[in-house]
């Protein structure tokens, strides 16, 4: 049975799980919100950045993607997979909209402002440096892909490009994209086994 | 079902979100109908979900989580000063009520100034749909359009925002879109400095050098 939420204090909030704190903030408790903001906010600010290469569009489609789970919290739904995976495809549909609403749509590489994981060694929590050594693991794995796998890959993912308009930009057969495509997700899966096991 | 026989290999596709609309519903058909897709399907799928995590992980920025929770402790509190039959009404999407004469005849001419928390002023904008609202909020950062349960646009086109000067107006370089309970928070890259209306104008893809229809939003400074 969940307690009302006044009764639980902060520091509790954060030994919650995903799953409990989303039933919480269904019913409008803001602190189990700002424990899932804490807690899923930097991959999420991670790939709006990724997908937009500027601070200012990353930071809005990390808060409207945000806020859309603080006011349509039941649009998460615990069976079909995780909340970090529910938020993030939320954000990169949010991101892709927005490159739509601009007319533009580069995927950058980013490093030109500066803030590239900057945290300080000393002040990472375990579970952060968990992250962190499990995003080098991924990018590493998407790094050794032959570059014309990754590179349709990143098109599509981070480009928020279909496979048709991948097909003309790169002015290859569209079979030969989704080939592509396929030849490079089973090479990833096939390098990340204990990943790919353990994402819901 | 009908079973489309062919397998054409569109898991990959599929997965990544690389499928137009059509080429996607397709797919979905024949998946629930193919057992070797459905298992390549959930394979890949495994896959692709490592994707965004191969972004250089950055630390969220911390004026990105004030504004966010300073927005969710406003709207907390607002919802619990409601009465509980208030509360327990369901949220309700949006109606769109045809014509754009129709909707200019509704534009009520409510301009309320609303103080906001850290020296933050929230001009209330009028709205040409009844069930939406929007507010402009101006503070120390860039100022803020807050729209909610607005209708989405007519197809193809996309929402504007225009900042004008007595009668002249001019682009606030801020296209949006909407989510899917018609809500968008769009932030201002234009000073308002000597602006008397912030207002926002359904146009073709793309934007316009001015506006070419009737404001849906109108929020006045002075």
């Amino acid at each position: 049975m969940l307690r009302p939420p006044a009764l639980i204090r902060r520091t509790q909030l954060r030994t919650l799980a995903d799953e409990e704190l989303m039933e919480r903030v269904a019913q409008g408790d803001g602190p189990a919100f700002e424990v899932v903001f804490d807690r899923h906010g930097g991959p999420a600010f991670s790939l709006a950045y990724r997908m937009c290469g500027q601070r200012a569009l990353a930071e809005d489609v990390v808060q409207e993607a945000f806020l859309s789970l603080w006011r349509k919290s039941g649009r998460f739904d615990q069976q079909r997979g995780s909340l970090r995976t529910f938020i993030l495809q939320v954000v990169r549909n949010r991101a892709i909209d927005s490159f739509r609403a601009r007319n533009s749509r580069e995927s950058r590489d980013v490093a030109d402002e500066g803030f590239t994981e900057q945290l300080a060694a000393p002040e990472l929590t375990d579970v952060e440096a968990g992250r962190r050594a499990e995003a080098r693991s991924v990018r590493a794995a998407l790094l050794g892909l032959p570059e014309e796998q990754r590179r349709v890959i990143e098109l599509a993912y981070f480009g928020g490009f279909t496979h048709l308009e991948i097909a003309e930009r790169l002015a290859l057969p569209p079979g030969t994209v989704k080939g592509r495509m396929r030849l490079a997700l089973n090479k990833l899966r096939a390098s990340l086994p204990e990943l790919t096991d353990s994402v819901p | 079902m009908e079973r489309e026989r062919e397998c054409a290999g569109d898991a990959a596709a599929y997965v990544l979100g690389a499928l137009d609309r059509d080429e996607a519903e397709r797919f979905h058909r024949h998946a629930a109908a193919c057992p070797e897709c459905r298992a390549e399907l959930q394979s890949l799928a495994a896959a692709a979900r490592l994707l965004p995590l191969s972004a250089p992980q950055l630390e969220l920025p911390a004026p990105l989580r004030r504004r966010v929770l300073a927005e969710v402790r406003a709207e907390s509190k607002a919802a619990s000063a409601r009465t509980p039959r208030e509360r327990s009404l369901p949220a309700r999407r949006p109606v769109f009520f045809g014509g754009a004469l129709a909707l200019a005849a509704v534009l009520a001419a409510m301009i309320v100034l609303v103080p906001g928390g850290s020296g933050t002023r929230v001009y209330r904008a009028a709205v040409s749909y009844p069930s939406a609202t929007a507010s402009l909020r101006v503070g120390a950062g860039r100022p803020e359009l807050v729209v909610r349960r607005l209708p989405a646009p007519p197809a193809g086109k996309v929402y504007e925002v225009w900042v004008a000067r007595g009668r002249t107006s001019s682009p606030a370089g801020a296209l949006f879109s909407l989510d899917s309970a018609g809500g968008a928070s769009v932030r201002l890259h234009h000073s308002l400095r000597g602006i008397t209306s912030v207002m926002v104008t359904a146009e073709p893809l793309g934007g316009s050098a001015t506006p070419t229809g009737p404001a849906v939003i109108m929020a006045r400074l002075s």
